[in-house]
């Protein structure tokens, strides 16, 4: 009887451990998945610009079909990496997510001075980060940018397409 | 001395095994929607959050990976109908409405594999620029496998769905109380 208590007791301790270490560890790697397939594609520090989603998108579960999603995994092992993008109407927001899938910084375009265009950074810290610019600092070395731009109907989303085109995920 | 190896070994893989099934079990039935309820739209705070626990965490990455922080949208989910009856595309439903509280929304269909749900019409969303709306600006949505008038959503005969609302920069009183928000009704009108 004191065996199978023991026996028991084992089993639900290595039970909660492994479910507690299993949960942290889920989101970690679906993002690593995720950031390995995208960086498979087209590298890091780079954007790849998505069509808009349908039923055969599998890559991310969840897509909008009413946003353009452009995507950068950024590396920042050799420094940070700075984003540029133009806004769109009626609604364009940048944002970074860390290697834990956690969303830790999002700008949107109602935040711009008019005809200013998007300028962050994103870093580690103890980078050499400008001061003067919105930017999110990671812990990991990847981590990924989100671009989400409103398409409305198609001819909005041929000009958006075109624009979007010219953002830009560059090493520094 | 192989007596004892057994009894740990086997007090150790059975473990493993029971809390790595916990996880999976966890994760495959625990409702996308969130802790807070809008009559059958389901929603939460911590969706992408930093300070989102590892359950929320898992449960947002593997059911809706790069959502944004609530600071910057929010997403309400329903699974049933708004007397809490599951969503089948055997039947069919309408959604009557207004604009919510925000600087731009949509209403989207999800297959239970969480992807967009194919059908000839290439049809996935409404949103507030693409919806048809009455008079005094209130609008419905019918939800069915079956073709309809005006704004029809088509979703696949036989199998659940989910619907996903999207509030862009919702505006403070949305935000500030997130389950009293008037989101459309989800009337079943007709199932065989």
């Amino acid at each position: 009887m004191k065996a199978v208590a023991i026996w028991l007791a084992t089993t639900l301790g290595v039970a909660l451990l492994a479910h507690l270490g299993s949960t942290w560890y889920v989101p970690r790697y679906i993002m690593g998945r995720l950031m390995d397939t995208v960086a498979a594609e087209s590298g890091t520090n780079a954007f790849v610009n998505r069509p808009l989603a349908d039923a055969d998108s599998r890559t991310i579960v969840r897509p909008s079909p009413d946003l353009m999603y452009s995507i950068c995994v950024v590396d920042m092992s050799a420094g940070p990496v700075r984003i540029r993008a133009s806004a769109s109407a009626p609604y364009t927001s940048v944002s970074v997510f860390a290697a834990n899938s956690d969303n830790v910084f999002v700008m949107n375009d109602q935040a711009l001075a008019p005809g200013a265009d998007f300028d962050i950074w994103v870093g580690k810290p103890r980078q050499n980060v400008p001061v003067s610019a919105p930017s999110a600092l990671l812990r990991s070395d990847r981590g990924v940018v989100l671009i989400r731009r409103v398409v409305t109907d198609a001819e909005q989303a041929k000009a958006v397409d075109a624009l979007r085109r010219e953002a830009r995920c560059e090493q520094r | 001395m192989l007596k004892r190896l057994f009894f740990w070994g086997s007090a150790v893989i059975a473990g493993v095994l029971l809390g790595l099934g916990a996880t999976v079990l966890f994760l495959q039935r625990a409702g996308m929607g969130g802790d807070i309820a809008s009559g059958p739209w389901h929603t939460s705070m911590a969706t992408g959050s930093s300070s989102a626990d590892p359950w929320t965490r898992a449960l947002v990455a593997s059911r809706g990976l790069l959502a944004l922080a609530p600071e910057e949208t929010l997403y309400y989910t329903a699974t049933t109908d708004s007397d809490g009856r599951r969503l089948n595309g055997n039947c069919r439903y309408r959604l009557d409405g207004r604009d919510p509280g925000a600087r731009w929304w949509s209403i989207t269909a999800y297959g239970a594999d969480s992807y967009l749900i194919s059908n000839p019409q290439k049809r996935y969303s409404f949103s507030q620029t693409t919806l048809t709306r009455a008079a005094d600006r209130s609008w419905s949505i019918v939800v069915s496998a079956d073709s309809a008038e005006g704004n029809w959503l088509p979703v696949r005969a036989g199998e659940d769905f989910e619907l996903t609302v999207r509030f862009y920069n919702p505006e403070t009183d949305v935000y500030s109380e997130p389950g009293a928000v008037a989101l459309p009704k989800i009337l079943r009108e007709s199932c065989p």
